[in-house]
């Protein structure tokens, strides 16, 4: 588990999570209740795994500090109910014949996500709130500087300096409004390509989501060419557009098979996972690169 | 009580201060937020690397080399060390960042 120090995603971590996809895969396929129930435990525990280097990531948020296991667990069972949310939602409505559209089911999820984030913000503030200092009687001790020009900082200069440059750090730079429409029409392209029995409609619709998909990474996750923050210091707003992109890629993964099998070739779903994978990597190298550019020339004068 | 002297001068504490909520930061971003130039940042970056706080990389991103900044787990741990002292001297904790404080 050392190797989670380093605050970078693993190899390994990925392997995992194709892992989980297969076993989604797996348990969707079987009608055995011991099967529905095992699986999804299965995937949480890997989840877990996946989502350590993130958790990690969080020890960089200035404070309040939560240990590193009950970050972990709490990320682990925090990501593993949504995951099992999508999962009951879909099949709860598939066995009601009710044909709610997906968007539907996405902002519903969005909600949930909205909800639990504050009580999870809270767990993390009580687990991980450091003892403060009570104020000292009597006269404060003498502070031992050394050097001539530190004189020029005072404790309490250097403390409201610190207060100041950290809100510079975490000022929220906004998710724009368009990438919650294009939020929500990607949850209908992704419903219109679940219905479609020709696997060409249903791979168009599928090759239409993943630009999509990039953008609102590009958005949710880089943001800015300068800075990059970890993934939990990141505001409310950010969180949200991540998950439900998050959502959305499990339902791409729920599509892109059925539109295999409508050729009568059923590739294996990690097979496409990783083919979308690998075309959202490429697609947001440019991307990124187009911000940037476009962010230096507006920079620079005429 | 000492404060550590690497880290109270104030363009080293801005520096660690901006840093510290980040994975990494790029040179721009840092100097233009420090109010400094470009070659008072390197001083004061190398000061820093030099103390076993900070790390620096460069990146080429479409086609330009760029500096980036991020704190060594020694430079965090010491920047804690910091304001728990600064805290204690000056009686009061660090007030919420501004985006979670409540209107």
């Amino acid at each position: 588990m050392e190797e989670l120090g380093t605050g970078r995603t693993r190899v390994w971590s990925w392997a995992l999570l194709v892992v989980a996809v297969v076993m989604h895969e797996v348990a969707l396929e079987r009608e055995d209740t011991g099967w529905l129930v095992l699986m999804p435990l299965a995937q949480l525990l890997l989840a877990g795994l996946v989502v350590g280097p993130l958790a990690r990531l969080s020890r960089r948020d200035p404070q309040p500090r939560m240990p590193r296991a009950g970050l972990l667990l709490a990320f682990a069972v925090w990501i593993g109910v949504l995951v099992g949310s999508v999962v009951g939602l879909t099949r709860g409505f598939d066995a009601l014949g009710l044909p709610v559209p997906a968007v539907l089911a996405g902002l519903v999820l969005i909600g949930s996500a909205a909800a639990a984030t504050g009580p999870f913000d809270r767990l993390k503030a009580r687990l991980g709130a450091r003892p403060v200092p009570a104020p000292r009687a009597g006269p404060r001790p003498d502070v031992r500087l050394e050097g001539a020009s530190l004189n020029e900082l005072s404790p309490a200069d250097a403390l409201a300096e610190i207060e100041r440059t950290r809100d510079i750090s975490l000022r929220p730079l906004g998710i724009p409004l368009w990438s919650w429409p294009l939020t929500i029409l990607a949850l209908m392209l992704v419903e219109t390509a679940v219905g479609q029995d020709d696997l060409l409609p249903a791979l168009a619709y599928g090759a239409l989501l993943i630009p999509l998909f990039a953008l609102v990474l590009v958005l949710a996750v880089r943001r800015t060419p300068q800075i990059r923050r970890p993934l939990p210091g990141m505001p409310l707003t950010a969180r949200l557009a991540g998950m439900a992109w998050i959502f959305v890629a499990l339902f791409c993964v729920q599509a892109l098979p059925g539109a295999f099998s409508a050729l009568r070739a059923p590739l294996p779903a990690v097979l496409t996972y990783l083919v979308t994978t690998a075309l959202v990597m490429v697609i947001a190298s440019p991307l990124g690169r187009l911000e940037n550019r476009l962010r230096t020339r507006a920079k620079t004068p005429a | 009580m000492t404060l550590d002297p690497v880290i109270h001068a104030p363009n080293r504490l801005q520096l660690m201060s901006l840093l510290y909520p980040l994975t990494e930061a790029e040179f721009a971003f840092l100097r233009d937020h420090i109010n400094v130039s470009d070659s008072v940042l390197s001083k004061q970056a190398a000061a820093l690397e030099s103390a076993g706080y900070l790390e620096i990389r460069k990146r080429t991103l479409a086609g330009r080399s760029r500096t980036w900044f991020s704190l060594t787990e020694e430079g965090r741990d010491a920047f804690d060390t910091y304001v728990t002292h600064l805290q204690a001297l000056v009686g009061r904790p660090l007030r919420p960042p501004l985006e979670d404080r409540t209107p």
